[in-house]
Parts: structure tokens; sequence; C-alpha cells
């Protein structure tokens, strides 16, 4: 009767388990640790990815990815035919309603196409009930289920809309959450039937480009569109921000995926590490079966499952981890700081499970393959022999050490005579370091100050609001008078007040102003023969002391701002266009001077006129604004309130006290705009934080499990040195310089190559993104170097303390 | 001159319930410049006598004299120092440091002595060896008989009082055995060192000055 061999690996793999927890248990870890990275960092990337589209969207009530607006029945029809386009919708936009409830609410009305409607369901949310078929039903956004005091609306309720002055009733087929809803105005979908009865307002359509969608090329493509369809001016048509991959999207896109090889990398080098070791321990042991009889298949079988034992039990942990962080933990964090309901968009992607399941289990896989490849090469004897920790000495010579202390000598002969070994060491720890040094200077970079400094310098921004006239069109107010500077500066807590002021000019265009029109033609959509024929503007006056606020500006710069002579324009426009040499400005009435382009002013503010012309605002010193026009017509645009130290909530309470319930004045705060990034800046500082830091660890944790095993491998050696004369002192002296060579080489690498990476991920994101400055972390970046050095030196410590305790002879005798 | 000395020496294991007694009460002394051969069957306290001489293992009770001092209660640094300068062993499995080519190796003890070595010496030692020619090269370039040599040159370089040997040539061939005897005993005429080795050879037991043999961890004969 043959006996069921295959029982016998099963129970041989469960006993050898049990044997060695303290092993497995490290193999666990390091494996659900590698899991864990892979499952949370992916679920959060793609989660974070699909929210932002998401939201941008729900941003603009639609998944395409252009639209023309007022469009004629014509260009309908071309759109559709064209080859440039595809998907082409048509929304059909009806005359606004009223809907009485408890306030006048009003509701915006439109009829959307089946291809329309199939891409604004993916930029609405919380769809109940079906789109209006018949003629008399209506589908409303949400706000209005509880505009109705004491009842909620339902689906087949009947709600009365006026349109036009005249009262419809509809029956409601359903709702929807939409971004184009609050208060006072909400959106409503009616049927086919009902919009043809209708005199459409206009007709918008709705489009997704065909082939590449580089920034450059949907640029080229709504050229050609403009030039097929006629556009008017008082037509628009765009492409969203979606899906433009610009150039600097392009980099973005090469940075995150080299990080995402680092990441891969370092899971990568933990799971077979700590593996590759483990089984190597064993070979010995192996060999001893195969003395008994074990066939080299017996041997790789019981390899191979107690590689699925550990790698299942560490995989289950680590995806598990990392699902509940990803998927409950974040989005919890975030919902509690945000008012946003993150989860919304959050998904669960069996895929990424998929994909960590895989890499895991291929990585144990290929880790146990070698050495179990090897010890079946190996006779029965041999194996028994085996030293895990061969020294792949070359056959080459080493000139002797005459002069250097013999701890040195041993150390770094010690650090590279297993190459392979000294090299995974190095890149694991090295690696995780340059992963924490990118992510924590990148958050670093983003800082909230940054971006507040970016947004406004003074502490208070006083500017013109848009009110609506007689005639019912929207002007700019007038209401920053002499009076309300007085009064201003007279306020508690303000220590210096600053004028923007501004008068009308004209200019007589010229070939000098031929690349400024067309960049406005290219940004703005607008026609050439518009702006010539619109081609007026402003000169604004700035208080000098207000520019020699900002740094980098130099003496010779200020004198020469001050003289007058010269115009500036905002840094923001330098790589847009060519500025004109000169300007002949004519003034109202009918002054003129001339100004030579002097240069851009960076302020880290965008200053650009409240003119309703198309032609370039200019720049230059209040005191010649003053001297060129006539007092009465020069307006103030903006006033720049600057706090007294320590007194900023104290002028901006009183300040804001002073012009409460003045509509005509728009106030920005620093305390609105550090309001407003709190939240995001604060998510992006504790997750990029916290993933630097695994990374971190992921490194240590190789770190750990390469020296300790390489200490291991050396207890024979370590004891030999002792019995020669070599005291314990001396050999700490030895294992302590190792650490230290490992933690210097490692650190070196992470401010030569990590340095040169970070630097070139925060210019990408710089060029996307302004005020994003490189900043390096001193404290943090500090802490976590001596953090390392410390670790590299105590381990070995460690680990020999723990060692030295047995008898010496007993670890001589090690095998 | 008494250089070696034990009074009583004891070496006891326990194990569970068992205690093992290795050595068990051995008293015996070792002259300055003799050659003592230690002989008995596996097991009998042998090798666990040597280590106790060599400062490596320490006793259950009992003494040991080395020079005139004690070293059972020394503590473990000064026992390390002591034995670097008055002790050479030499292992079985020759025991080189696998990093150190052979220059480095023989002079591993005195420089961990920091002391210089003695380069004049050394190049002697290795003339002596037939090594001469292998100054760079390392351990796992050399067979067996040649690292032996080595560990012996190694053993030498500090001038040590004592050159203890546990089965120097357990591990080799015949020739390289007769080699490595014929050394071992012309260095320690030459250097006027006391050389004790272990053997379960009756041959090479013979060629020592006295045989001490060791049955159950106790003196059978001196």
């Amino acid at each position: 009767m043959f006996y069921n061999t295959d029982l016998v690996t099963k129970n041989y793999v469960k006993d050898s388990l049990k044997f060695r927890r303290g092993r497995n248990f490290i193999s666990i870890i390091a494996i659900a640790l590698a899991a864990f990275i892979l499952t949370a960092v992916f679920s959060i990337g793609i989660n974070a990815l699909s929210s932002y589209d998401s939201m941008t969207k729900r941003f603009y009530g639609t998944s395409a990815e252009g639209c023309l607006t007022n469009a004629e029945e014509k260009q309908i029809l071309a759109l559709q035919k064209s080859s440039l386009v595809s998907d082409v919708g048509v929304s059909t936009v009806l005359p606004k309603g009223i809907i009485k409830a408890e306030n006048d609410m009003k509701i915006m009305l439109s009829y959307e196409d089946k291809t329309s409607y199939s891409m604004v369901k993916q930029g609405i949310w919380n769809v109940q009930g079906n789109y209006p078929e018949k003629e008399n039903e209506i589908m409303l956004s949400s706000n209005f289920i509880q505009a109705f005091k004491g009842e909620n609306l339902k689906k087949g309720d009947k709600i009365f809309v006026t349109i036009n002055g005249s009262e419809e009733e509809f029956i409601i087929s359903g709702f929807f959450s939409s971004e184009l809803m609050n208060e006072e105005l909400g959106k409503g979908f009616v049927s086919e039937k009902y919009s043809e009865k209708m005199e459409a307002a206009e007709k918008t359509i709705y489009f997704n480009f065909q082939g590449t969608k580089q920034g450059n090329d949907v640029e080229k493509i709504l050229e050609d569109l403009t030039k097929e369809l006629n556009i008017t001016k008082e037509q628009k048509l765009q492409a969203f921000s979606t899906f433009d991959f610009s150039q600097e999207k392009l980099q973005v896109l090469i940075v995150i995926i080299i990080v995402l090889i680092m990441i891969l990398v370092c899971a990568y080098l933990l799971i077979y590490n700590v593996f590759y070791i483990s089984v190597s321990q064993d070979v010995k042991t192996y060999g001893l079966l195969k003395t008994l009889g074990a066939t080299g298949k017996q041997i790789k079988k019981i390899i191979y499952r107690q590689s699925i034992y550990l790698g299942s039990l560490g995989i289950f942990i680590g995806i598990a981890v990392g699902l509940a962080v990803s998927m409950y933990g974040l989005p919890a964090l975030v919902n509690h700081y945000s008012n946003q309901d993150v989860t919304a968009f959050w998904n669960f992607h069996i895929s990424i499970v998929l994909f960590s399941v895989l890499f895991t289990f291929a990585t144990i896989f290929v880790s146990a393959k070698r050495p179990a490849k090897r010890m079946q090469s190996l006779s029965a004897v041999e194996s028994l022999k085996y030293m895990e920790n061969e020294r792949e000495i070359k056959n080459k010579k080493l000139k002797t050490s005459k002069n250097q202390s013999i701890s040195t000598v041993m150390a770094y002969r010690n650090m590279f005579s297993n190459k392979k070994r000294s090299i995974f060491v190095l890149i694991s720890l090295s690696l995780g370091l340059i992963i924490f040094l990118c992510v924590s200077t990148v958050v670093a970079s983003i800082s909230p100050k940054h971006y507040v400094d970016s947004m406004i310098d003074s502490t208070i921004e006083i500017s013109n609001e848009y009110v609506m006239n007689e005639d019912g069109k929207y002007i700019l107010a007038d209401a920053l008078t002499e009076g309300l500077v007085q009064e201003i500066r007279s306020t508690e807590g303000v220590a210096d007040v600053y004028l923007e002021q501004a008068v009308k000019y004209d200019t007589e265009d010229s070939k000098e102003f031929d690349s400024f029109i067309q960049w406005m033609e290219k940004e703005f959509s607008v026609k050439q023969d518009e702006i010539r024929s619109n081609f007026y503007a402003e000169i604004i006056g700035l208080d000098a002391e207000l520019f020699d606020k900002y740094k980098g500006i130099s003496k010779k710069e200020l004198e020469k701002f001050q003289s007058g002579k010269y115009y500036y324009i905002s840094s923001g426009y330098k790589k847009e266009f060519i500025p004109p040499e000169k300007v002949e400005a004519v003034l109202e009435d009918g002054t003129r001077q001339v100004f030579s382009f002097g240069g851009y002013i960076d302020m880290g503010i965008f200053i650009c006129s409240s003119s309703d012309g198309l032609g370039l605002s200019l720049i230059v010193p209040e005191t010649e604004l003053e001297k060129i026009a006539d007092k009465n017509k020069i307006n103030t645009n903006s006033i720049y309130i600057y706090a007294k130290n320590g007194r900023e909530s104290e002028a901006i309470q009183n300040i804001e006290s002073l012009l409460s319930g003045n509509k005509e004045i728009d106030i920005l705060s620093v305390e609105d705009v550090r309001e407003d990034t709190k939240f995001i800046i604060t998510m992006l500082t504790v997750i990029g934080n916290g993933f630097s830091l695994i990374f971190v660890f992921l490194g240590i944790m190789n770190f750990i499990s390469l020296i300790s095993a390489g200490i291991q491998a050396r207890k024979k050696e370590i004891s030999i040195l002792e019995s020669i004369g070599m005291t314990k002192k001396q050999i700490l002296s030895m294992l302590i310089k190792e650490g230290i060579g490992y933690a210097i080489i490692s650190v070196g690498v992470m401010f030569t190559i990590g340095l040169g990476f970070t630097l070139l991920a925060v210019k990408i994101l710089s060029n996307m993104v302004g005020w994003v400055r490189f900043t390096l972390p001193p404290l943090t970046v500090g802490i976590v170097c001596f953090m390392v050095i410390i670790l590299c030196v105590l381990i070995p410590v460690v680990m020999y303390r723990g060692m030295a305790k047995e008898e010496l002879m007993e670890r001589i005798r090690y095998e | 001159m008494e250089v070696i000395k034990t009074t009583e020496l004891k070496k006891y294991y326990s194990k569970g319930s068992n205690t093992v007694k290795a050595l068990d009460g051995v008293n015996f002394s070792v002259e300055q410049g003799e050659f003592i051969a230690i002989v008995g069957t596996s097991g009998s306290g042998k090798s666990t006598l040597l280590n106790m001489i060599g400062g490596l293992d320490s006793p259950t009770s009992g003494s040991i004299k080395i020079n005139g001092k004690e070293i059972q209660q020394m503590k473990s640094e000064e026992l390390t120092i002591f034995r670097r300068r008055n002790v050479g062993f030499i292992f079985q499995n020759y025991n080189l440091v696998p990093v150190l080519n052979v220059y480095d190796n023989i002079s591993l003890p005195t420089r961990l002595d920091g002391n210089k070595p003695d380069i004049k010496f050394i190049h002697e030692l290795l003339e002596l060896m037939n090594m001469k020619n292998y100054i760079e090269a390392m351990p796992t370039e050399l067979s067996g008989g040649q690292q032996q040599r080595v560990a012996i040159a190694r053993a030498l370089a500090s001038k040590p009082a004592i050159i203890l040997a546990d089965e120097p040539t357990g591990n080799l061939d015949s020739k390289s055995s007769s080699d490595v005897l014929g050394l071992l005993k012309m260095t320690s005429e030459k250097y006027h060192q006391t050389l004790v080795m272990i053997t379960h050879n009756e041959q090479i037991a013979q060629m020592a000055d006295r045989i001490i043999r060791i049955e159950d961890g106790c003196i059978a004969s001196v």
C-alpha cells in the first residue's frame, strides 16, 4: 500500500510553520505591509482620480468635452456630420420658470435629447424616477423636495411652474441632484413634446472630440470648427478642462509613474528579501530531508506550500487593512473635515485587490524560487553544509590594510563582501528615503502659506462689486470713495492703506500689439476684429510703496518704475505674449502719453483691469497717473489694507463690520483665503506625510530584515573573532561602523538622486500651480535622517547583544 | 615553571533533569615549553578542558591559572584581552576570517591589541609555513592544509606563551597532517612556547613530551 506522500509534505509544512513562529511572524508582517501599501496607494489613487473626474463632470453638469452655445439648426446638422467631433447632443434651453414654494425659486428648464442626457447623467447624481416623456412631466433638482413648508415632494406629485407669465401644471417624474441648485435656484428637465410647444431661449450643442485629446490638438479642432461653423460673436465654442492633456499633465503623469514604480519596487524588495532569507535559512533542513529520501519535487512542494500559507495570511491582512483605510478610514476623515460626501465618489475596484494578490504572490514565488532551485542543484551533503550567507568573495587579491583600524577594515569588507545583499540593503533603504523626501517636500511646497501668499498679499483686499442697474445689466459699482478710504485709514488695527487706481485709455492699434491680440484671440476665443474694435483698457496706478513691498525688486528697478516713463504688466503674462515696446495712451480728455515697456511685476497677485475693453492694461506709478489724468476720471479699483502687527483679526473684524451690508463692495481677507484652503491642504499634509513615513518604515523594515539575517549568518564568524581576541567592544565598533556606512550611503543617495527627483517633481507641479514653491521640510527630513542613522547603528548592536548571551563555544560550533 | 595549572576543575551541564559532567575535578599542570597531548574518546571532555584553559568557556567550579593568573574570575573583556596576548588557538576547522586575506588574518590578533604587526616576524612565519606567495590570497582560495598553516601562523603571530590546538589535523589528509604537526612541533621549540594539543590519534600523541588521558571528565593517566 502506498502512503500518501502529499499528506506527508502537508503535515511537515504545518509542523515547520509552528516551529518557526518568530520568523514566520516577520514574513507575514512584511507581506501584509507590502499588500497594504499596494492596495491603499492604488485604491486611493484611482479613487482620487475618478473623484476628480466625477467632481469635474458635476461642476460642468455633463461629461461632454466641449459645447457650442446659441447654436443654429444648420450648425447642429454640420456638427453631427463633422469628423472632428462625436456624440453630438442638443440641449434645448427654455425660458426660466418660477416655482412659488415657501420662497419664490427660479428653475432653469431644458430638454436634453438622448445623447445630451446620456452625458448630463454623468454630471448629476442621486437620480430617482425617470426622464420626462409626457408633455406635462417634469424632472426636478432635489432642492425642490423640501421647498414647500410641511410637505416633501415626491414622484407623481403635481407642481406649478410659472413660465413666461403663465402657470403650467406638471407631474413630477423624478428628482436628481446637481451643482446648479441652491436655496433660490434649481434645475428641471422637461419632455421633448413640451419643448416643441415652447419657444426655446437657445440651443446648446454638447459633443466629444474625436481622436487625441492633447491640448494643442483640441485648440486646432476648435479653430477648424470656428471656421467650419461660422461662429458669431453671440456664440461661444469652448472645450471643457477635464481632458486637456497639456504638456504639464504629461510630465505629471511621468512623475506619478516613476513614483508608482518606486512603490512597486519597495514592496517587491520587502517581500523578496524577507522570503529569500527565510527559505535560505532552511536549506540545511531541506538537505537533511534529502538525505532521508525526500525528492527534489517534494521539497519544492514544501517550499511553495509554506510560501502559500504565509503569503495567503499576509495578503489577506494587508488587503483588509488597505481597503479599510482607503475605502472607509480616509473618506471618513475627509468627510469629517469637509462639507462634501467624498464617499459618493469612492468605489471598490476588484482589479486593485486582484493586482495586489497577484503581485504579492508573484514576488513570493520569485523570492522562494532561487534558493529552492539552488537547493535542488546541491547534493544532500552539500545542502547540509550550505551557509546561507554565502560570501561572494571574488577571486581577487585584496591589498593588505597596513595602516587602517582593524574594525574599519572589517566593517568595510563585511559591507561589500556579499555585493548582492549590500545592494539590496542600500536600494531598500534608499528607495524608502527617496519617496519620503519627494512626498514630504511636495506636501511642504503646497503649504497653505504659499497659497495664501499667492492669493492675497495684504490683510484685506476691497474691490467694487458687480451690481444690476435699472436696465437689468450688471455693471461695476463705484463704491470706493475718498470718504470710505479715510474711514478705512482711521479704523483700529489698520496700519497701511494702498490704492489701486485706474483711468481709461485708448490706443491706436499697431503691429506692436499683434502678439497680444493673437493671445487674446486664442485665450478668450474672441475674433481679432472684435478685439481691435474694442481696443481700450485701463492705466492702473500703483503706489510705489506697495510695489516696493515685494521681494526681489532692486533699488534700480524701483527707481525705473517711479520715473513714470515705463509701463509694466503682471508677471502672469510673461510667457503668454510679447508686450509692445511703446504704447501711446490716449485718455478720455485727449491727453496723450507714451510709455515704454519696463518689465513685469511679480507681485504674487494678478493685477488685472476692471475695464470691459479688450486692450492691454498698463501699470504705472500712482504719481504718474495723478499727473496725466483728470482727478475726476480716476477710479479706485481696489484698496489694499495692511494690519498692524499682531492685530490682523481685529483689523479684519473692524473693516468687515464697517462695510457690512454694503452690496457694492467685495471684501477678501487673508482669513477667508486660509479658511478656503485649510481643509484640502490639511488633508494633503496628513495623507502625504502619512504615506511618506510608511515608505521610510518600509525601507527600514527591509534594512532590519537584511541586516539581522546577515548578522545571524555571521554568528560563527563573529564568535571566531571573539575567540582569537576581538573584544565585545571591538565587535560592536565594527558592527556600528557597518551600520553607519549603510546609513551614510542611503542618506547620501536620498540627498543626491532623491533631491534631484524631488526638484523635478516640484518644478512640474509649480508649472501647473503657480503658487507651489520648493520647500524642503528641514525638521521632518532631519528627524528621519537622524532616526535612520540611529536605527542603522542600533539594529546590529541589538542583534549582537542578543547573540552574545549564548556561550561562545556554542556560537563557534553554530552551523 | 608552571605555565598552566588546573585545580579541581569542574564543568557540569544541565539538560532537563539530567546533569552532564563534562569535567569532574581535573587537576593537572603544564610546565613552560612542554608539548602536551590530550587524548581521550569522544565525549571524554578533552575539548571542554582545552576551551577552559583557553578562556573560551567558564568552569562550574575549580580554578585555572595561566602564568600564575587565575582566569576563571576575570570579566569577559579582561579575559578576551588576556587570551589574545597569552594564548594562540588553533581550531580543527581552521576558522579563518573569510573577508580578510592571509596577511590580515595573521596580523589580526596583534592589531586587535592595538599594536603594529611585526611585519618581519609575519614574513618569517609565512616563510616557515611555506605560504609566502599567498600573502594576499583569500581563505577561499586555499586548500585545507594551507588554511591550517595560516591558522598556525595566526596563532603564533602575537608570540603567545601558550598554543592550544584542538585536533589541528582532524580535517587534513595524511601528508598535510604530517606537515602541520612537524611545523607545530618545530615552532613551539623555536619560540619556546608551550603546546597543548588534543588528538585522538595515538601516533600523533606519541610525538608529545607528555600524554594526558581523559575519560569521563577525569584525568585517567598523565
